[in-house]
This record gives C-alpha cells, structure tokens and sequence, in this order.
C-alpha cells in the first residue's frame, strides 16, 4: 500500500475530517483502493429476474439455460436485498473518551463503525446500530437501504460519552431484540469484569448471531508510560488516586496483558472473533479483520 | 567533634535540596483522566506501602550523600578510645616517639587545691612516660629558665626524662603559642621515629593556645594524636568584677595606661591563686595571680602598654564556673594615631600658646605642629593636614580662599582662635571669607554706630545662660549676636563649654564641616588656665574628636554635652574616682552602639584624664573561651592514668565518611533503577 493510501487511513488524519461519511467514505475507498485481490465481489447478491438482452450489456450476465430453452438472449437480473444482517454495537460510556494522544477511543471506534455501515450498505447488506452506556442510547435497526446510511452515519455523528458501562445488562436487553441470525459486531474498551462480558457475549454465540469483537484500546492503556508522580481520575467515576505510574507500570502491563490474553482464549473457545485493536492503528487493519470474518461468513 | 576545615559545614544547607525536590514532587502532580481506576486501585494497594517505604529510603539516603560529602570536606575529628581506627596502628609495636609540651609560663605559678599548677603539670608528665604503652623517644619542651627560650630535650631513658621533668621551673613569662608551634613543627616533623602523639599539658583556661594554634598543630602534624592536659578543675564561684578604671584611655598613644579592677568575692569562701587576665583585642596580654578571701573588695591594678594605634576592645577576666558572661568587663582603648594641625598665624603675631596648649611638654606627641606664616604658604598644603587652626588671624589671603573653602567642602575641620583685638568686624570679615556670609554689623545698644564689642568684651558682660544652648547677655539671647556672625540658618551652635559661667569654647555645625571657636585667644588665659591639667588633654580631645571621624558623630549627636566639667578648684580628689553627677551618654565608637557610661575627669595634681567605664553587656564581643574538643581535665591526681589510658584522641574520618558515600551511591542508584 503506497504511503498515499496509507495517510487515508491513519486515524490521526481522518479523525481531522468534520463530516462523518466523509470520513468513512474516505475510510473505505482508501483501504479499496489500496486492496489488490478484492473480497468485494460476489457476494450479498442475489438472482432476481431475466429481462431481454441489450447490445451493450456484458455477455458474462447472459443465461445461457435460458437461452438453450427458448433460443433468446436474456440477462440475469440479481436481487438488491441480502440476507446479512449486521448489528453494531458500540460502546459510549465515558472511559470510551480517553486518549493520551489526539484521537479517543471513541472517535475511533465511531469511524470504524461509520466506515462498516458504509461498506455494509455499499454491499447492499443491512446495518443497524446501537450505542450504549449504563443503558442502550440509540437503536436503529438493521436495514439496506442507501438512505438509511445516512441516517446512521448521523447518529454516529451525534454519539458523546457519558456514563459508566454495564455490558451485561444491555448486552442481555439488546440480545432479546434480535431474533434472526446476525452479524454482531461489537466494539468497546471492554473495561469491566471480564468474567461478564465474556458471558454476554457468549450469549450471542449461544443464539447463532455471528460475533466480532473489536477491543479498543489506547496504547497508554496498554503500556501505562507514565513517569512522574500521577493523579489518575476515573473519566466514569469521577475517583481520584495517587500514585506514582513507573512504580506499577510493570504490574499494570502485567494484569491489562493477562486480561485480554483471557479474552482471547474465552472468545476463541466459543468461536468468537476478537481483535484488540489501538487506537494508533491505522483503521485498514481493521476493515481487513473485518472483510476476511466476513468472507468466512460467505 | 572538631573540625579541620569548619567553614565547609555551612554546605550542611545544600542537603535539604532533595528534601524540597521531594516536597515539590508531592506537590507537583502529573494530572490524567483516565478510562478506569479498577486495575491502577488494585495494584496501588499492594504497592503503595512498598513505593512509600522506597521514597523515604531515597529521601534519607540523598540527604545523607550531601550531608556525608559536606561532613568530609569539613574534615571531621572524632574523639575514639578505639586504637584499633588509628592510623598508626600498624606501628604500635615498633617503637614511636612522643612529644610534651610542659607550660612553665606564669600561669603555671598558680595553686589548686592539688598544689602548684606546674608540680601536678609534671606529675602528668611522669605518668605519661612512665606509662609502659608509650615506649620510644620523648621529647619534652618547655621555656628555658635562663635563656627565656623555648627548650627541647629529647632522650629515651626514662630515669633522665624524670630528672629533665623535675628540672623544669615556672618562669615568669607567657607561653607564646604561636613560637610553640613555630618550634615544633621545625624540630619534630622530621623525626626519625614517627611522632605518634603530642600531649599539651596547660592550664587551658588561664593559658592563650586558641582553636587556630589547635588547627596549625592539626595542620602540620596530621598523623599525630594530639592530646591537651588541663591540670586541675577547680569550681570558682560568686567572683565579680565590680568596676574596672582605666585612666586616659582616648589620648594615650604610648607609655603605659593604669588599669584598676575592682573585683569582689561574693562567697563565703576563700580563694587562693585567682587568675585575673587582661585581654587586648581576644588575646590574652595580661595575667596576675592574687588571693581573695571570702567578702573581699580588691582593687587590682595594671599597666597596659599597647603600641598598636586604633581602637582596642579589651576586658578583664577573671574564673566563674557559675556564669560565663559574669567574669568579663568589657572597655575599650583608643590609642590615636598622630594628628596632623597646620597652624596658621600673622606675621606679626609671635607668640604660640596655644602650641603650648597641644602640644605641652609632657605630651606623648599625639599632635605634629606645623607653625606657618599666613603670608608664607601655598594653597595646596591644607589638604595634607588633619585641621587647620587659624590662630589670631587679623587678615586672610584672598587667593588662599577657595583652597581653604574645598578643605571645608571635603568635611575637614578648622579652628578659629581669634586675635585679641578681634572685633565683630574683622570676624564678620572673617565668616564672609570662609561662608561668603554677607554679615549684618547689628546695632548693640549703649554702643555707637562703629564701636563694636570684643568678645573678650562680651564675656565679661553678664551673661546668664542654660544648657540648651541659650545665652543672655543683658536679657538678650546672645544667639542673636552670634547672628551677626553666623547670618546663615544653616550655621548652629552644636555645643558650647562653659568657664567660670562663661562660654568657652562654640561649636559650629555648617552644611559639611565643623568649626571649634574658641571665645577668646589663649593669651587671656596663659596664665591660669593653659597649664591647669584639665585643659590641655580637654583641648586635645577636642581636637581629635573633631578630626576624628568618629568624632563627627560625637558632635553631631545632641545627648552629648560637657555637663560639670571641673575646673580648677574644683576637681574632685584621687579617692573620689566616681562621682554620680559626672554621667553622661557617650558617643558611638566604631560599631558599638550609644550607650550609657560613666565619663570622669578628675586630678590628683599629677595624673589627669578622662576614664571611661563601658558596660559589661556588650553583645558584639563575644569572647569564647570553649576552644577545646578533645581535652583531659584532671580533677584529682589519680585520675590522670585513668584518664590518659582512655587514650582520647583525634581521628580524621574523612575517608570512612567518602567510603560511606560510596556505598550509599550504590544503593541509591539499585533503589531508583527498581
């Protein structure tokens, strides 16, 4: 991927641009262009009708059954409705505000869930999408048409965290909700008791929705490069504590690498596609874990 | 503990700087909002006693870096009884030499309650050598009886060193400590055994060895104990120096100055062999030895010679182990330095009393005279000249003015003595010359338009006056004649002295400079006055006040008068030393403060002069008598072996303390890598 292509697709960049389908949009057609054996094609459409052969009209959509049955040109027509459902489910408690760089992990994860729903519905798939904190903020169910893009790219846009996180509660009220077979994709910092949260979502699984988590963390979150004496406030509490950050460091990094060593085996147990992701990552590593768990769904 | 190099400790203040980096840290905090406090709590708990414990260990281990590189640099000495430290342990068993000094100064004449200072000196002495650890060569120096030197004697036998011990005398000399020093460091840094301790045996507190003889023997004998021996401990109590009177203390210059103390013993007790010492500028100059029985009044008396010009702050000392400030009268010297005095004179005038008047004949000549002829001079020799007299003048030279004028701009003094036809005229002529005083000749009443007074004439008028500088002459305030002289406001009378009722002798004060006037020539009072005691050292007190610099402030200050000052018949008798009316405040010397004294001026018809007694209290003088860290008191003969097996003596651990820095460098880079 030449350097160009690459700047697309940096976070600190296009966490610059204002307009949130300009940001996927430029999300996604960066990291297509960039794509040189593209999963793009050949799925999510379906046959819908014959209609009578134009000069012009490309000689592979001809039936040829058709044609051996009536000696008449026909072009096979596909369906524009797909069977996949997509849900997004996107943490927007206010732990999801931090950052120790330019862009929160919100921003961050708002771009990726944008640049999904726009590849989604590009694929003429149906996305939905529900934010949450202590409680579900914003439903929209899942749906393909181009409109309603631009519908969720506004509720994306309109998201501000706010409030602590209660995973197991809402996972369990939106879980309820959905009752044909979907595609969760399910995006927080997962900064609860792990325990719970492997639950919930196991729950999912459970129900034979197909699950990808994204973990979103920021790199201090994983590597705690703090120096001097710090006050460190809780963003969601509000609590305030002492300490001097060098002096845990190696314990911190220690118990955040055994938590998401546990999330990966917990999810990888149940078939669940996890991902940690920071959020100084450029967001076409992303769309590719993405896109191949998609094409493992077919 | 004792130090080489004692300035370095003012370093110590340098280790409190991890303490304030500390306490900004605890202050300064890194402040971050962050997504969860779950895990951070978690682990905080389990370190935060851990990560306490560490800070402080840091802390303490920072500070005692500094405090340790500073304690080095100041070079410590600790007292040990631990041989196994010493430097010269390795040489213990071979054979080692030993110096000691014996003070067979006067000092040493006195008595305890041990016996005479200089038999229990050397009973020390004996046990020293006899003492089986110290084997090797001796030395032992004292002052030679005969010769008045210092003496050394060295031998190994120990039968000849108690025959050399029982050959030292008392002298009636001081033990220079400074000539010690000298002495022994060029006869024993070179020894061909090595020198492994010096013992000291002085009476510590009669004796003058102070910290810097201590130092300089530390300095030149490095590797050497050095061990000083006071000879006896005796408790003195309730003795008081009641007064002290020292005769011409402003205007001696040579010769010598009586000093009497009166001293007082307040106990029941009888003390024998009191040390009473004079010391001159901290050091010890003066000791005599006298008994003082229990309730005895003493009048003790001494001759101080001090060659050395320039103000001398001295006291008297006397033994009081109750109260250290108690035993100290404080007085001060002042030994002037030759005044320069340009007298100027008309041609046709001859005749030099007042050169009588300064310099008399039995002078220390305080003042060099120069005599010149008004008419003979240049205008460039006032400025080599303390004060300028201008003695009878009738006229001044017109081109000498401006010359003169500079001399009074540059604060310098003169003195008119006027001539004794001098009228209202010739002295308005006069102010008009120096001032540039256009004076107003003033109509006196009873006299015509161009008839004027004498000032001889207007002191025998009657004049009523009162101190606070106002005189009457026939109901009128003499100020305003002196108007006539002295139109301008700025001029005022400073201070004047009285005679018989009569002013004598006026101070002006100008805008920069101060002029004596004396209300009459001296020819008046050739007769009677010029040679009666009180003038001649009066008149030379004037004068070097007014040149002094310090006289300036004497006479600017306006507590200052000549109150009752006794002329002629009137002086109080030799017994009489003290006499209540005669306190006055007196002026500020050098730094001290103003403060109240007693100012005398009596006559025996032989001795004559101003005794000033300051008081004891004066804060800026601080005598420290405490000069030793590491000395053996001898209370009772016995306890000397006792004493001297503790073997006390000095260590530089300068090294250990540099070892331990060392060490806790160690630590601290372990501890702050964790």
């Amino acid at each position: 991927m030449s350097n160009i292509i690459k700047d697309y697709l940096n976070p600190e960049i296009i966490t610059k641009l204002q307009n949130i389908e300009l940001k996927a949009k430029q999300v996604i057609e960066g990291f297509l262009i960039g794509l040189h054996n593209s999963p793009y094609h050949g799925f999510s459409v379906e046959f819908a009708e014959h209609r009578p052969y134009n000069p012009g009209d490309p000689i592979k959509n001809i039936d040829w059954k058709v044609f051996a049955r009536t000696n008449k040109y026909y072009i096979k027509e596909f369906e524009e409705e797909t069977n996949l459902r997509a849900y997004i489910i996107l943490d927007v408690s206010a732990s999801m505000k931090f950052t120790s760089g330019t862009i929160t992990k919100l921003e961050y994860a708002k771009t990726i869930a944008a640049a999904l729903s726009y590849l989604l519905i590009k694929q003429k798939d149906a996305v939905g999408i529900t934010a949450f904190n202590e409680d579900i903020i914003y439903n929209i169910p899942p749906k393909s048409k181009l409109s309603h893009l631009q519908y969720i790219l506004k509720i994306i846009n309109n998201i501000q965290p706010a409030k602590k996180t209660n995973i197991f509660q809402v996972l369990n009220k939106i879980i309820s909700n959905i009752h044909k077979r979907s595609l969760i994709i399910f995006i927080s910092d997962l900064f609860e008791e792990p325990d719970k949260v492997i639950q919930s979502i196991k729950n999912f699984r459970y129900s034979k929705h197909d699950v990808i988590v994204m973990h979103i963390l920021d790199p201090q979150e994983v590597n705690f490069n703090y120096k001097r004496d710090t006050r460190f406030i809780d963003l969601e509490t509000n609590e305030k504590i002492d300490t001097q950050a060098h002096h845990i460091r190696k314990e911190y990094v220690k118990t955040i690498k055994k938590i998401i060593d546990k999330y990966k085996i917990e999810f990888e147990n149940n078939y669940i596609d996890y991902n940690l992701f920071t959020t100084d990552q450029s967001y076409d590593k992303v769309l590719l874990y993405y896109l191949e768990k998609r094409k493992k769904l077919g | 503990m004792n130090f080489i190099n004692f300035s370095f400790l003012t370093g110590l203040i340098l280790s409190t700087i991890p303490i304030i980096i500390h306490l900004l840290n605890k202050y300064k905090k890194n402040i971050v909002e962050y997504s969860t406090l779950e895990y951070i709590k978690k682990i905080n708990q389990r370190q935060l006693k851990r990560i306490k414990l560490k800070k402080i260990l840091l802390l303490i281990i920072r500070t005692l870096i500094i405090l340790l590189i500073t304690l080095a640099f100041a070079r410590p000495l600790i007292k040990t009884k631990n041989t196994s430290f010493s430097f010269t342990n390795n040489l213990s068993q071979s054979k080692l030499s030993y110096a000691i000094i014996i003070d067979n100064s006067i000092t040493s004449k006195a008595y305890t309650q041990n016996g005479k200072i200089i038999n229990i000196s050397k009973n020390i002495a004996s046990k020293i050598i006899n003492n089986p650890k110290n084997n090797g060569v001796f030395y032992i120096i004292s002052i030679d009886n005969l010769t008045s030197n210092l003496k050394l004697q060295k031998t190994d036998n120990k039968i000849i060193l108690n025959e050399l011990l029982n050959s030292i005398e008392t002298t009636d000399l001081i033990f220079e400590w400074k000539n010690v020093i000298n002495f022994i460091s060029k006869n024993l840094t070179k020894t061909l055994l090595p020198l492994k301790q010096i013992f000291i045996i002085t009476a510590t507190d009669q004796s003058n060895l102070e910290k810097k003889d201590i130092t300089t023997f530390r300095k030149n004998f490095q590797e050497t104990q050095l061990t000083i021996i006071k000879p006896f401990k005796k408790n003195i109590n309730n003795v008081d120096i009641d007064t002290v009177i020292i005769e011409n203390p402003q205007i001696s210059q040579s010769g010598t100055i009586p000093v009497k103390a009166i001293i007082k013993n307040y106990s029941n007790e009888n003390f024998s062999d009191l040390n009473i010492d004079i010391f001159i500028d901290k050091k010890r100059r003066y000791q005599t030895i006298t008994n003082l029985n229990a309730n005895e009044k003493k009048i003790v008396k001494f001759n101080l010679e001090i060659k050395e010009k320039g103000l001398h702050k001295c006291f008297v000392s006397i033994p009081d182990d109750d109260f250290i400030d108690d035993n100290k009268y404080y007085f001060n010297v002042s030994i002037p330095d030759n005044f320069k005095i340009l007298i100027l004179y008309d041609s046709a005038n001859t005749n030099f009393q007042l050169q009588k008047a300064i310099s008399p004949i039995d002078s220390n000549n305080l003042f060099i005279t120069t005599i010149k002829s008004i008419n003979n001079i240049s205008d460039l020799i006032f400025e080599k000249y303390n004060t300028i007299i201008l003695n009878q003048l009738t006229t001044f030279p017109p081109y000498l003015l401006n010359s003169l004028k500079n001399y009074l701009k540059n604060g310098n003094k003169f003195i008119v003595i006027p001539n004794i036809t001098s009228n209202i005229i010739n002295l308005n002529k006069t102010f008009f010359n120096f001032f540039n005083i256009n004076a107003q000749i003033e109509q006196i009443e009873n006299l015509s338009n161009n008839q004027y007074y004498s000032i001889s004439q207007l002191i025998n008028k009657n004049i009523t006056h009162d101190i606070d500088n106002k005189i009457y002459w026939q109901n009128t305030k003499i100020l305003k004649r002196l108007d006539l002289f002295t139109p301008d406001k700025n001029i005022t009378i400073n201070h004047i002295l009285y005679n018989d009722n009569k002013p004598f002798l006026l101070s002006f004060k100008t805008n920069t400079s101060e002029i004596l006037f004396f209300t009459t020539n001296f020819e008046e009072y050739a007769s009677n006055l010029i040679y009666q005691p009180i003038i001649v050292p009066f008149m030379q007190n004037l004068i070097q006040y007014a040149i002094q610099n310090n006289s300036q402030k004497l006479l600017e200050n306006r507590d200052i008068m000549y109150k009752n000052i006794f002329f002629k018949n009137d002086f109080p008798q030799t017994d009489s030393i003290k006499n209540e009316n005669t306190t006055i405040n007196f002026a500020k010397i050098d730094n001290f403060k103003l403060i109240p004294a007693n100012y005398i001026i009596y006559s025996d018809n032989q001795k004559r002069g101003l005794s000033v007694n300051l008081p004891r209290n004066i804060s800026n003088l601080n005598y420290n008598n405490k000069i030793f860290d590491d000395f053996i008191e001898i209370e009772k003969i016995d306890d000397i072996n006792n004493k001297l097996n503790a073997n006390i003596f000095s260590l530089e651990i300068s090294i250990y303390l540099l070892y331990l820095v060392f060490l806790l460098l160690i630590i601290e880079s372990i501890l702050a890598r964790e």
